[in-house]
């Protein structure tokens, strides 16, 4: 007698068809990965050239005058620039400089006179 | 910076000083003496070819075309009658020639005089004043002589300081009548109170910003005239020089016109009445009285970390 087992587990035309499939869906992550690593790799170097260009912009500004306020022996008051700080660099000149406040007046300006 | 610029007008020692002004201060200044000269040139009773005197020179004639200068400032005089109920009265020019003031007081100094005071035959009474605002005529009834003294140089001092402001903070100062626009730096302007017994002391220092301060008193402009001791404020309730018993007024208000006014009208009332009418026009002041005693009315802005005389 004569045993035929078949195991059937499908034509080999659906096999084909199968293994079609697959392979195009691998394909199709591998080129999305790709581009990906492409768009990711290009968005990084002009991130890293907008920050060249924004430091070398800084750099070149001119430094930040501050200025203070003396007053002469003879009572007037003068507005001169701060040599103590004008060396700093720019970029830890964070805040403007604040004026120090100084009394204008010493004495009464004028008198009260009957009239 | 503080610019100041001195000079002498109006019968009285001018100071102005301006605050950060810009590169035309010469200009600016020049402009402040030239507004001085203008308005003394026009309203002073003491030169002959003045507008006021050609119109007091007019009385009984009829209208008389005025300057837009006089107009205005005679209208101020008028409306500040109008407020004093007659307190303040322009019109009483021919009583202080009669009590011996009839010449500038740089003229006048502080001479005797042997001469009797005659009492004056001539009428006064503010409400006498005509005027017709279409063509800016003015009718002053026979007799009748206007003085705008101090109401003109407080109009001055106003009109110069408004003037000036567009440069930067400004004080002006007309022989006690002062005006102060802005406070350079946020910093008020420190003016001095005259202790008015002893002229090399001061009673306090006030702190002015954006207000006027003026003095009306009856211990400057004094003078000797037939034996009597004579001085400038004329009670037009009695016709002669004030008996109040105050000796000087000083008042704090908007403008150097109405401060001047203001002060003139509480020194004529006296103590108490003149403090009851002060406080009902919402003014400060510092009354004092012939014994020295001061009279505060509202809280004075001072300066209490500057040094006095």
């Amino acid at each position: 007698m004569t045993n035929t087992s078949n195991t059937t587990k499908g034509s080999p035309a659906a096999r084909r068809t199968s293994k079609g499939i697959s392979a195009a869906w691998k394909s199709g992550l591998l080129a999305l990965s790709l581009t990906t690593v492409i768009a990711g790799t290009a968005m990084l170097g002009r991130l890293d050239s907008s920050q060249q260009i924004a430091e070398q912009s800084v750099a070149q500004q001119p430094a930040q005058q501050s200025s203070v306020i003396q007053q002469l022996p003879s009572g007037d008051l003068v507005v001169l620039p701060d040599t103590s700080t004008s060396s700093l660099s720019t970029t830890s000149r964070s805040t403007i400089p604040t004026m120090p406040q100084q009394p204008v007046f010493r004495r009464p300006i004028t008198r009260t006179r009957g009239s | 910076m503080m610019h100041e610029s001195h000079f002498r007008a109006m019968n009285t020692e001018i100071g102005v000083w301006l605050w950060n002004a810009n590169s035309q201060v010469d200009r600016v200044m020049a402009q402040a003496v030239h507004r001085f000269e203008e308005a003394e040139a026009e309203l002073s009773r003491f030169r002959p070819d003045s507008g006021l005197s050609r119109l007091n020179a007019s009385a009984g004639q009829g209208p008389q075309r005025v300057s837009p200068l006089l107009w205005t400032v005679l209208t101020h005089a008028v409306e500040a009658a109008r407020q004093t109920h007659g307190i303040f009265d322009p019109t009483l020019l021919d009583l202080l020639r009669a009590t011996g003031y009839n010449r500038s007081f740089e003229l006048l100094g502080n001479g005797n005089s042997s001469k009797t005071v005659a009492p004056s035959k001539s009428p006064w009474g503010w409400h006498c004043i005509r005027l017709f605002e279409a063509g800016g005529l003015v009718e002053l009834p026979a007799g009748f002589g206007i003085d705008l003294g101090g109401i003109a140089k407080g109009w001055t001092v106003d009109h110069v300081a408004v003037s000036l402001a567009t440069h930067g903070a400004v004080l002006v100062d007309a022989g006690g009548d002062i005006r102060a626009i802005g406070a350079p730096e946020g910093q008020p302007w420190p003016v001095a109170v005259q202790d008015p017994f002893d002229e090399t002391k001061d009673r306090a220092i006030l702190a002015l910003a954006d207000g006027a301060v003026a003095t009306s008193s009856i211990g400057r402009r004094r003078w000797q005239a037939g034996g009597k001791t004579m001085h400038h404020l004329i009670d037009p309730r009695t016709g002669q020089p004030s008996n109040s018993d105050l000796h000087t007024v000083t008042v704090l208000a908007k403008t150097a016109e109405a401060a001047e006014v203001a002060a003139k009208t509480a020194l004529l009332l006296g103590t108490a009445a003149g403090a009851d009418w002060l406080a009902q026009q919402d003014l400060r002041g510092l009354l004092i009285d012939r014994r020295g005693q001061e009279h505060h009315i509202g809280r004075l802005p001072t300066y209490e970390s500057l040094e006095m005389a």
